[in-house]
């Protein structure tokens, strides 16, 4: 199974991790990793290389980090290769996405696609879609 | 002559939107990184060219050819920011002849010897000795991380 990396700044990554939690139930080969106020980029890398090391180097890692270019996202573009790919804008529905997908065995790659997909057609305006529904409900 | 309307000491570099900010109050649309490793990692400079906003250059320099570029009469006269990770570039530069009308310290994190002096600013005795002297040039010595937030003035 794909390995999940939620890296993000201050609780944004255990709050996705808890939220996750609620949703689907706790998840294995799912990790976090948190740019704390008080970190260098220095301190935030040896975090994300302690969690890479608890992983075997054959597996296969996904990173979904909050916001491109901010440091998470800087440390995590240092540890992508064939097998560790990463994805900006992590937000709930882009992970929940990920989750149910890898359990049918799903590449990283194939992941890859499916949550940008999945993260981007989760942000819409819904006011606009309830006055639809409500102006036909008549 | 470049104008160095800002130099600024965070140790994450260009993050997020931060450094928009700063190009919106200052009206520069060139970023100027003092480091010497990063002056030779093109991976780095290639990733806080990604991570600045489109149509700003960045560019990386070594301390020596930085306050050649900077004390270049024949320069341009462009609005510049200059970025660094700490307060050993800013010292050295000033030193050298850089003319900067304000130091603006806006993140440095937690490492051995440093301890947390302003929010989630840690500097450790030498470094604030080397705020203290770019001070004692004349030059404004604050710590505020984005434009809006109000500064507080080195002591």
């Amino acid at each position: 199974m794909v390995h999940v990396m939620v890296m993000g700044h201050g609780g944004l990554p255990a709050g996705i991790e808890s939220a996750s939690a609620m949703i689907l139930g706790a998840q294995e080969n799912f990790h976090v990793v948190s740019l704390l106020p008080e970190d260098t980029p220095e301190a935030f890398t040896e975090r994300v290389e302690g969690v890479l090391g608890t992983i075997g180097p054959d597996e296969e890692v996904l990173f979904l980090v909050d916001v491109k270019g901010g440091t998470p996202s800087n440390v995590a573009a240092r540890f992508v290769n064939s097998r560790r790919r990463c994805v900006t804008g992590a937000n709930l529905p882009m992970v929940l996405d990920v989750l149910l997908n890898r359990s049918s065995g799903a590449t990283v790659s194939e992941l890859v696609k499916g949550c940008v997909d999945a993260g981007s057609a989760g942000v819409l305006d819904f006011s606009a879609e309830i006055d639809e529904m409500r102006s036909k409900m008549g | 002559m470049l104008d160095t309307v800002l130099m600024r000491i965070d140790d994450r570099l260009i993050h997020g939107q931060v450094i928009t900010g700063w190009l919106r109050q200052t009206g520069a649309n060139r970023i100027i990184i003092v480091d010497d490793l990063v002056a030779k990692d093109q991976f780095s400079l290639s990733l806080f060219k990604m991570a600045s906003p489109p149509g700003v250059s960045v560019e990386a320099y070594t301390v020596a050819d930085a306050v050649k570029l900077l004390t270049d009469p024949a320069a341009p006269d462009e609005k510049v920011i200059v970025l660094a990770k700490s307060p050993v570039a800013p010292l050295a530069m000033v030193n050298q002849g850089v003319k900067v009308k304000l130091l603006n310290v806006g993140g440095m994190g937690a490492k051995p010897g440093r301890k947390p002096y302003y929010r989630n600013i840690s500097a450790s005795p030498e470094e604030l000795d080397m705020l203290r002297e770019i001070k004692a040039k004349g030059i404004p010595v604050e710590f505020r991380i984005v434009p809006d937030d109000s500064p507080k003035m080195l002591d």
